[in-house]
């Protein structure tokens, strides 16, 4: 306790000092932290646009059905094949989706488009397509209409109850075609999806494509979707060879190294930033041992243990590293929670920045405890390396030669 | 009549010391042959450079001699290591800087207490002997200072009451008068020879102050590292 006590004591012995390095700390946790979160919240909305719109963050389809996505490859939905998705702990729900390519024709243009078909409700319980439409009613399961992403609605200059033709492709290579209304318009989050998406219903698109009861795969929504990966190994086992569970790190590769080669620079951007704080701290420290050269020659020339005396240096170090680290974290959760809370839209160049990337241009955080944690690990970290030296120092100390400074 | 047997607390047989770090040896102390008795009242006094200090240090293990042998309450000192030293510093001998050199974070009687939690004693201990020895030092209404908030002279008393709180079997004083007013000297002279005379206390001074050396009842004179004179009073 008396180690405790005079280590904090000797911490307020400069109060400028102990609170300049407390700063130190402070800051760089509440930027590496808040930098962390965002980075998160950005990749994580960003993934979840893509993902949960499009295929889900595990996509069950025929084995093959990845590399060839034709409607070849489809596969026949039976409910033994769902149960089987449902009974892997941790998926929360199933969704059969028809996927394919065609091109969408009004009176005076024509672009590409994907063509996804779900069953609406379905498809609204578990994405919340319905809060996408912007204009119009949002299409059911019943329908002969179809749902149209702002994007592409634009570029074909197309509005609620406009008609548009959709050639395409159906099973076995027949010829799909048709013409229906478009029901509603919707705003997709992602950019890339925005400028391409048509959503119609699943039984109209079986009959469209051909395809009686077979659908292009299963998109599997999951309880906690970082456990993708794990999940997508336990669906696999369960279905079996015929079949193949994939996950959107492997559905979407350039999306998850992206993000990973993203991660990596930030990552070196913070290790510069905490190197540049330790060698602050590590100042102090310096000046510290050399201030207090003398005390250290008295203290252990009337008896005091030299560990003691590095016990209460090193406590020192972390109750400074902690103070920071802490008052970092609470300090961070401030800009994260308002963030989180409030998404702030961009605009100009920093939007069409964001856009090119695929990525909806907007800065929103995600309370990350990965960042928190690991944040004041590294601080601890940084303490404990930054306590070696003067350990070091203090264990060899001759008091004769302290006592003589 | 009976006579009790005085022991020795110090006892070096031709003690030296040599200096070699820049090339040229000087020789701090050449042969000194030194016995202290407990109770004993003692100025070790010389010119600067004739080896009080070197003698003090190595009498008080915190330095080694070059050669010879340092006898030291009951043990021999030179040779051991300086973990095995700095045990027999707790509990043998007790220290006054020059420069006080109390610790600025505690309290004066944290300070007394301080030496005794590192040698483990109860709290009820420790409470009872710093109040005591503050009080023999007259800064019992000081306790709850810290060394800033007093005077040197008030400093240098509580350094005085640190030295005795581990029952120490001698206390070495380098020059503790260095920085004291004639008041605060007197007044630390005066406690100090009370407690030499009331608890057999032996004190070793070096110093060059006069009014020590005339308070001191033996006085040992160094020159070049040898003693040229040592006078009982």
């Amino acid at each position: 306790m008396i180690n405790l006590v005079l280590a904090w004591r000797n911490l307020w012995r400069n109060k400028r000092r102990t609170l300049i390095t407390t700063a130190m700390i402070f800051l760089a946790v509440v930027l590496s932290v808040t930098m962390q979160s965002v980075q998160r919240g950005i990749y994580d909305r960003n993934i979840d646009n893509i993902v949960r719109y499009s295929m889900g963050y595990i996509q069950v389809g025929a084995a093959g059905h990845h590399e060839d996505k034709t409607l070849e490859t489809s596969v026949e939905l039976t409910d033994e094949l769902i149960d089987k998705i449902k009974s892997v702990k941790g998926v929360a729900d199933v969704l059969p989706r028809i996927e394919n390519v065609g091109l969408v024709a009004t009176d005076t243009s024509s672009k590409e488009a994907l063509i996804q078909a779900t069953d609406p409700e379905v498809e609204d319980k578990l994405t919340g397509l319905r809060h996408r439409v912007i204009s119009g009613e949002y299409i059911n399961q019943s329908d002969r209409s179809v749902m149209i992403a702002s994007g592409l609605a634009k570029r074909l200059r197309l509005q609620v109850n406009d008609t548009i033709i959709i050639l395409s492709i159906g099973y076995h290579g027949t010829s799909a075609n048709g013409k229906y209304p478009v029901k509603a318009i919707l705003e997709l989050g992602s950019p890339e999806l925005n400028r391409r998406m048509i959503y119609m219903p699943l039984k109209m698109a079986q009959n469209m494509f051909y395809l009686g009861d077979n659908v292009s795969n299963i998109s599997v929504l999951l309880e906690d979707k970082r456990r993708s990966e794990e999940i997508a190994t336990e669906i696999q086992a369960a279905i079996g060879d015929e079949y193949e569970a994939l996950h959107w790190k492997q559905l979407l590769p350039e999306l998850s190294q992206m993000i990973e080669g993203d991660e990596a620079s930030g990552n070196i951007m913070f290790a510069i930033l905490y190197v540049i704080i330790a060698f602050g701290v590590f100042g102090t420290v310096l000046m510290m041992l050399a201030e207090r050269r003398r005390e250290f020659g008295v203290v252990t020339a009337i008896g005091m243990k030299r560990h003691k005396l590095a016990v209460i240096v090193v406590l020192e170090n972390f109750i400074t590293a902690f103070m920071g680290a802490l008052l970092g974290m609470v300090g961070a959760m401030g800009p994260v929670l308002a963030l989180k809370n409030n998404p702030v839209s961009l605009a100009g160049d920093m939007k069409e920045a964001y856009e090119k990337l695929g990525f909806e241009p907007v800065i929103t955080a995600d309370v990350y405890q990965f960042a928190f944690v690991n944040n004041a690990l590294l601080v601890f970290f940084i303490a404990l390396v930054l306590s070696i030296y003067p350990l070091v120092k203090i264990l060899r100390i001759k008091p004769i030669d302290y006592l003589r400074s | 009549m009976t006579q009790t047997a005085i022991r020795p607390v110090i006892e070096t047989r031709n003690l030296s010391k040599t200096y070699d770090s820049t090339g040229v040896p000087v020789h701090a102390l050449n042969g000194v042959d030194l016995v202290i008795e407990e109770g004993e009242f003692t100025a070790i006094v010389g010119p600067s450079g004739s080896g009080k200090t070197t003698l003090l240090n190595i009498i008080g293990g915190l330095d080694n001699a070059s050669s010879g042998s340092a006898h030291v309450a009951d043990q021999e000192i030179t040779g051991m290591k300086e973990s095995q030293l700095i045990d027999f510093r707790l509990h043998n001998i007790g220290f006054v800087f020059q420069a006080y050199n109390l610790i600025p974070v505690l309290t004066a009687k944290e300070n007394v207490e301080f030496i005794m939690l590192m040698q483990k004693r109860s709290k009820s201990e420790r409470e009872e002997r710093s109040s005591a020895l503050l009080s023999a030092v007259g800064l019992q209404d000081q306790a709850n200072k810290r060394p800033l908030q007093m005077s040197g002279g008030q400093q240098q008393r509580v350094a005085v009451a640190r030295a005795l709180a581990s029952r120490p079997r001698f206390v070495l004083a380098d020059e503790p008068t260095a920085n004291l007013d004639s008041h605060s000297t007197s007044n630390l002279l005066d406690i100090m020879a009370r407690l030499n005379k009331e608890e057999n206390m032996t004190f070793v001074f070096s110093t060059h102050d006069q009014r020590v050396i005339d308070r001191a009842r033996r006085v040992i004179t160094l020159e070049d590292g040898r003693i040229v004179s040592d006078e009982r009073k």
